[in-house]
This record gives structure tokens, sequence and C-alpha cells, in this order.
């Protein structure tokens, strides 16, 4: 009832301790098409639902290369999400060309937070709308990096954000113990089925809404779609859907759902 | 005061003396640039291209300082880039190609092709126009119809596909030799005309390089060889010549 008082500006704090247009720009992020990250011992899958607006149109592209280490898949405003991959791309180069090395993951978490952070506190900048999740390996292994508008920045084991994204977490929490071990093939699997939950009843994974992304060791960022993934997405679509979305996503509490380690 | 006046003129005796012409004074100057020697060889066919260089680096003709630098860079599956010259502005130029491509790749999301990293080259290497990168760069690798590709550079960017090059303190003993073998250039009309093959463009280069070994100071050790077929991941043998 008082949020419209409060919330006229990013800088201003609401009675209860809220920034209005931050939360607002986490709803932004819940709109995009999900997307799925999770990683292993030794590897990290990134999957993607591309959204496309009617038949003519083609599917907009949600997962970008940032280096041949890491990458990243985007949910939300994807206009803000390029810029800010280009942004973390720049990062990548500029530490490849001063250290002559890949950038290690946290380095790139320290970045993307400080630039998330600025927009939150400066009169005259709004949020982005979009939330990010970098899937990379570096010296440490694999890392899964989970990112918000309000710029809480968390390294996770498994993570998913976007539209319907609470039912693709519940199959993460569920499956958790499996993942460390598992193989490339499996991982990508439980990504996959992670993914499907978020789809309405009648829909399902196909070749031409599905990207796949895989890193790790010995494996550079490769990004699969259209008939790439299709050794992937078929042994998927013939198995039944155990789960059906949940609908009160919206309503779903703050609290972070995905199981997520000290960084 | 009549010490410190002799001093003075002791001092500038030692620095600049009257028989100290002004081409001597320029020789005692800080040079940028260092010659580390080497050749480089390249042959494109058409379907294949194999690139070649020594092994050793020297310094000021007499001393070796290693025999065994790489000085032929991969930068991806698709272009390798192999000169000869100042070792140190080759190492940047490398730095700045590697930097670029990997722009190319994110802002394309594919791997840039030779005929595209041919022009830039010739573009970096012509903005130090007034303090140039002094290599011989050979920039070499497949093309988009499958063909094998050279392309030549002076040190400030003039660029030319040719079928083969070479650079470096062997070319003037190399160039020749690929002129007559590769390019069938002088040979009578009777005389024999092999078609360009893999296996006779390798023949071609570890002839040309024990040639060259023979006659010149500051290449020897051991050539690096690469080989990039249409096709098929990048190649790379390594074969032994004269140390001395």
């Amino acid at each position: 009832m008082f949020r419209n008082q409060y919330d006229s500006d990013v800088t201003v704090w609401s009675p209860q301790g809220r920034l209005h247009q931050v939360d607002y720009a986490v709803e932004a992020m819940k709109q995009g098409s999900a997307t799925v990250g999770i990683k292993s011992e030794t590897h990290a899958v990134l999957v993607a639902l591309k959204r496309s607006t009617n038949e003519l149109s083609s599917h907009q592209k949600k997962i970008f290369e940032l280096d041949k280490h890491v990458g990243v898949s985007i949910a939300g405003l994807l206009s803000d999400g390029r810029i800010l991959a280009r942004f973390l791309h720049t990062e990548c180069a500029s530490w490849r060309w001063d250290n002559n090395e890949p950038v290690p993951i946290q380095v790139l978490n320290k970045r993307i937070q400080l630039k998330l952070q600025a927009n939150t506190q400066y009169y005259g900048r709004r949020p982005f709308g979009v939330g990010l999740i970098i899937a990379g390996y570096d010296q440490n292994g694999p890392h899964v990096v989970k990112t918000d508008p309000s710029a809480e920045v968390v390294e996770t084991l498994a993570s998913s954000i976007g539209a319907r994204s609470q039912s693709a977490r519940t199959y993460l929490e569920k499956n958790l113990a499996s993942f460390k071990n598992a193989t490339l093939d499996e991982l990508i699997k439980h990504a996959l089925l992670a993914l499907r939950d978020t789809l309405p009843a009648e829909d399902d994974l196909k070749y031409k809404n599905t990207t796949i992304a895989i890193v790790g060791r010995g494996q550079d960022f490769r990004i699969m779609e259209d008939d790439e993934v299709g050794p992937y997405v078929d042994p998927i679509i013939q198995l039944p859907r155990a789960v059906l979305p949940h609908h009160g996503d919206r309503a779903a509490p703050p609290a972070p759902a995905d199981a997520h380690m000290e960084e | 005061m009549q010490m410190k006046k002799f001093k003075e003129l002791m001092h500038n005796v030692s620095v600049n003396p009257l028989w100290m012409n002004k081409q001597k004074q320029a020789a005692q100057r800080w040079n940028p640039y260092s010659f580390e020697g080497g050749s480089t060889v390249a042959i494109s066919g058409p379907n294949f291209v194999v690139i070649a260089t020594d092994t050793r680096m020297s310094q000021s003709e007499m001393n070796i300082l290693t025999r065994d630098a790489d000085k032929i860079h991969i930068l991806n599956k698709n272009i390798v880039i192999a000169t000869s010259g100042f070792q140190g502005d080759v190492l940047q130029l490398k730095r700045v190609l590697d930097s670029r491509l990997h722009q190319y790749r994110f802002d394309y999301r594919r791997d840039m092709t030779v005929d595209v990293c041919a022009e830039l080259l010739a573009r970096n290497l012509y903005y130090r126009r007034f303090f140039p990168y002094y290599t011989g760069a050979i920039l070499a690798g497949i093309d988009e119809h499958g063909k094998g590709a050279v392309f030549g550079y002076d040190p400030i960017g003039c660029i030319e596909r040719q079928p083969y090059d070479s650079t470096g303190a062997g070319e003037p003993i190399i160039t020749p030799f690929l002129d007559n073998q590769v390019g069938y250039k002088n040979l009578s009309e009777s005389a024999d005309k092999p078609p360009l093959t893999l296996d006779r463009a390798i023949k071609l280069v570890r002839d040309a390089f024990r040639m060259v070994a023979e006659r010149e100071i500051t290449t020897g050790d051991r050539i690096n060889l690469v080989i990039a077929e249409a096709g098929q991941p990048v190649k790379k043998i390594s074969v032994n010549l004269r140390e001395d």
C-alpha cells in the first residue's frame, strides 16, 4: 500500500527497509525465460530456453561466450544483459592482456558486483533488469555464479533464474547429491530435466528453443544450438514429466532456494 | 678553477673526440631494435599450407641466445603467423592479434578467418608507421574456400597474397630456390614441373632450410614445421638441422 510513495527512485528507502526499485528490477528478471546452471567436480553446464515472440521471428540468443573458459546465460531484459556480457568480456580480455592468463572467476565476481551495485545507489540510474548465471572453469575448478539486479553475486552448486524457475530449483535441490560426481552427459541431462520442469504442461523442449553450453577440465566453453542439441534433447523428450510448474512463482519467498556455498 | 676547466676538457675529449664522426656517434647511440636472426618460409597449396621457421636466436650474429626458440605462433585453428626480425616486437604483435581475435570471437560468435586477419595485421602494422614493428611477418592459413593462403608483409604493412614467401636472414637464399621449384620460373619448356603436393612442399621446405643453414650463421639448430590442412587439426613437426 505504501509502496507507491517510496518507489519513485532507487535512492529512496521504504519504512520497511526495502529499495522498491531494486525489487521491481528483480521482478523484471523473473519475467525472462528460464535458464539453469549446474556444476560437478570437473564441469559446469548451462542450459537456457530461448523465447521467440512469434512463429516468424528467430529465437533470442541467451548464452554468450566471454572467453575460452567462461560464459554467461542471461534472463530478464536481454538488452541490459548484453551490456553486462560485453562488460564481462572486456574484463576477461584486459586480464589476459595484463596477466597473460585466463581470468579467475573470483575476479569477475568482484567486478560484476561493483558494476551492478553502482546502479542501485546513485540518483538517476536504474538497476539492470537482468540476472546472470556465469559458468566458468579456472584453477579452483568449475564455478556457477548467480547474479541479481540487487547486486547479489553468489557462487552456487546449481541455480536457476527466470520464469517459473522455482520448479527447476525444486528439481535441483532434490538431486543435489548426484551432481558432484556426475559425468558431463549426466550433468547435461539433469540440467535439461530441471529446465523442462519450468515449461507448462503442453510445451516441451525442442531443438530450436534449447541452448546448451559446457565448460570444464579439458573443455573450452562451447555453445550448442539447434541440431547440435539433438543428442541431448531427444532422450529427455521421451521421459515423462514428473513435476508440473508451480504457478505461485512470483509470490515465492525471496529466500534463495538454490543451495549455495560460501565464496 | 683551472682544475675544473681541465676536467671539463678531458671529459669532452673522451665523450666527443675530434676523430669521432657522425656515423660513429650514431652507432654508439641506444638502438630500440635488435636482431635475433633466423629465417621463415611458407608455401601454400590447393588445400594445405606449410609454414616453417628455424629455432635459433642469436645476438649480434655472434652469440647464440637459444637453440629452442618458438617463432611460429598459432592464433586459432585457421591462422598461423611466423615472423623473423626483432623478437620483442614480434611478441607484442602476437599479443595485439590475440586480443583482437578474442574480441572478434565475442562480437561475431565465431573464429576470425585468414583473409580478415590478414587485413587486420596490415592495418596494425601501418598504425605504427613512425615507429615500426621491426618484423618480417608471414600470415598463413586455410581460407574460406578451403584453399591454402600465404600473406607476406613488410615491416609497415604492405600486404600481398602470394603462393609462397620467405623472410628473415635466409630470405635472399630461399626466395630464388622457391621461385624455381614452386613458381617454376627460369625453367626450360621441357623441364619437369610436378604438381605441388603436401609431401613435395615439406621436402622443399626441409631442403631450403638445409641450404640456408650451410650458408648463413644465424639459421640452424632445428626447423619447426606447422602443417595446416583444410578440415584437419593443425600439425607440428620438428626436424633437426646443423648446430654450427
